[in-house]
């Protein structure tokens, strides 16, 4: 998985592209020490260039809600399509955090 | 360069046995001594290539110090044969020599020597290319005694977690008592790993089943396997699939760290009314081949993975149950194994090897691991996999 941070004040977007994994578990920590560094409004993930997800990275991806709910920031899911779309319905992701479509 | 300083710091170097080997008395002399002055204790010479094979394989050294011309066996066929002995596979060979033809660098190398120094010794050079060579080795045992002992404590450990599946008599009581048929194969990605699937008895006409997927891989997965199974064989309630995950996810919401939860599917067989009542908590969909109308049905059932958050509901949904129907059980690492094309077995796949095998389920987990071997081929497994088949008897 590749990705790119883009701050428009307090807003973050993390647009990723590839394969989401448990092999992402290193890069995907720099991203939880930006969410635990505080200082956003809400954080956005644009996964419409995510072509797969697996459970490790939705164990990632509930980290980072974990530190917004001590922080106090939304985060939001946006653009899922394909498997990673029939991962977040399966487990019922739209109760944890915002799905948003592309 | 201080060299003796350097070699006390590891003092298991000092413990090293060397083995000496020159046909001149007086140089063996000269560096047992100088070995010694610097530390080293443990210090057998031999004057010719005979006592040195004698010498090594009744008391195998860490390192020979070996030189190149002597009469009779010379430094080349002493090292090569040395080198073949399983004890000394791994010890350091040093060979000294006057010659400085590259020819003679290169057959010591061939002949399996480690290293090489030339004559007339300079004290300090072999002295720190004894402590370098004799630091690599020990490092290298200790690498190797630790991967053993973690090998044998993961074999242990698989061992152990092989032991929380059904055992052959559950599943042949289970058979006799429900008329439930069932195959299954697990197969953890490493060693041990997170997946687990299960079967409780509740009554005399209800039996409940389950597949586990705890998410991560390895060890930490595996130890939050054992986490959710014995919750899920102590907790009362299990008669009721909906409000017995609400009440496992709140047990294991106290114990799990952030990002890890488990998945599951759980369902409850009635056998006296012919249902199947189920919940899911983020495990991938299972299908159902229904022999009276010979098609699959997917039981969708979405659900918040366990673990995540506290006072988490969950739907339960009910299927008709009959003579001949089959479930399929399995978890994600089936569906997500691919070919180098990137191609998949998907539901659609699943459900034709359903129908194709009426359910039969020692056929239908053949056919379905014989295709997913083509897939996979060579490569390990990149998750858990889990795969169950249970058949309510004809």
């Amino acid at each position: 998985m590749e990705y790119r941070q883009d701050i428009a004040g307090g807003n973050h977007t993390i647009t990723m592209t590839g394969r989401f994994t448990f092999a992402d578990h290193g890069s995907f920590k720099k991203i939880v020490d930006t969410v635990r560094a505080g200082q956003m409004e809400a954080l956005t993930f644009n996964m419409q260039g995510v072509e797969f997800i697996d459970s490790a990275a939705l164990g990632m991806l509930l980290i980072v809600r974990e530190e917004a709910q001590k922080h106090k920031f939304l985060v939001a899911l946006s653009g899922a399509q394909g498997q990673v779309d029939k991962m977040f319905r399966v487990s019922k992701f739209e109760t944890l955090f915002t799905l948003r479509q592309a | 360069m201080n060299i003796r300083s350097n070699i006390l710091e590891e003092k298991s170097v000092f413990d090293a046995r060397i083995l000496a080997v020159d046909d001149s008395d007086f140089a063996l002399t000269f560096i047992e001594e100088i070995f010694r002055h610097h530390g080293f204790y443990n210090i057998e010479t031999a004057l010719n290539g005979k006592e040195a094979i004698e010498k090594a394989l009744k008391n195998p050294p860490d390192l020979v110090l070996l030189d190149l011309i002597m009469p009779g066996m010379d430094g080349f066929e002493l090292c090569s044969i040395l080198r073949r002995e399983p004890t000394l596979v791994n010890c350091v060979i040093l060979i000294q020599t006057v010659s400085k033809d590259s020819s003679h660098i290169v057959r010591s190398f061939n002949a399996g020597a480690s290293d090489y120094i030339t004559k007339p010794l300079n004290v300090e050079e072999m002295l720190v290319r004894t402590t370098v060579h004799l630091e690599r080795r020990f490092m290298m045992n200790s690498l190797k005694l630790y991967r053993e002992r973690l090998g044998q404590e993961l074999k242990n450990a698989r061992k152990m977690q092989d032991a929380i599946l059904p055992s052959t008599l559950l599943l042949e009581q289970v058979r006799h008592d429900y008329k439930l048929e069932v195959c299954a194969h697990f197969e953890p990605c490493s060693e041990v790993g997170g997946d687990f699937w299960g079967i409780r008895r509740i009554s005399a006409d209800k039996i409940a089943l389950y597949c586990v997927d705890i998410s991560g891989h390895g060890v930490g997965a595996a130890l939050n396997a054992f986490r959710v199974h014995i919750l899920l064989e102590q907790l009362a309630g299990a008669e009721a699939a909906a409000s017995y995950l609400a009440t496992l996810n709140n047990a294991l919401v106290r114990v799990l760290e952030p990002g890890q939860f488990a998945t599951i599917f759980y369902g409850v067989i009635d056998t006296r009314n012919g249902i199947l009542d189920y919940s899911s908590a983020g495990m991938v969909p299972p299908l159902l081949y229904s022999l009276q109308d010979q098609k699959v049905h997917m039981l969708e059932c979405n659900g918040v993975p366990l673990g995540v958050v506290e006072g988490s509901s969950y739907d339960q949904k009910s299927i008709a149950w009959a003579k001949g129907d089959t479930l399929l059980l399995y978890s994600d690492a089936l569906v997500e194994t691919c070919d180098e094309k990137g191609r998949c077995l998907d539901a659609q796949e699943l459900a034709e090897t359903l129908q194709r095998e009426q359910g039969k389920p020692a056929a239908v987990l053949t056919a379905i691991l014989a295709r997913l071997e083509s897939f996979r081929g060579m490569k390990p497994l990149g998750d858990d996999l889990t795969l169950c088949v249970f058949r309510a008897m004809d």
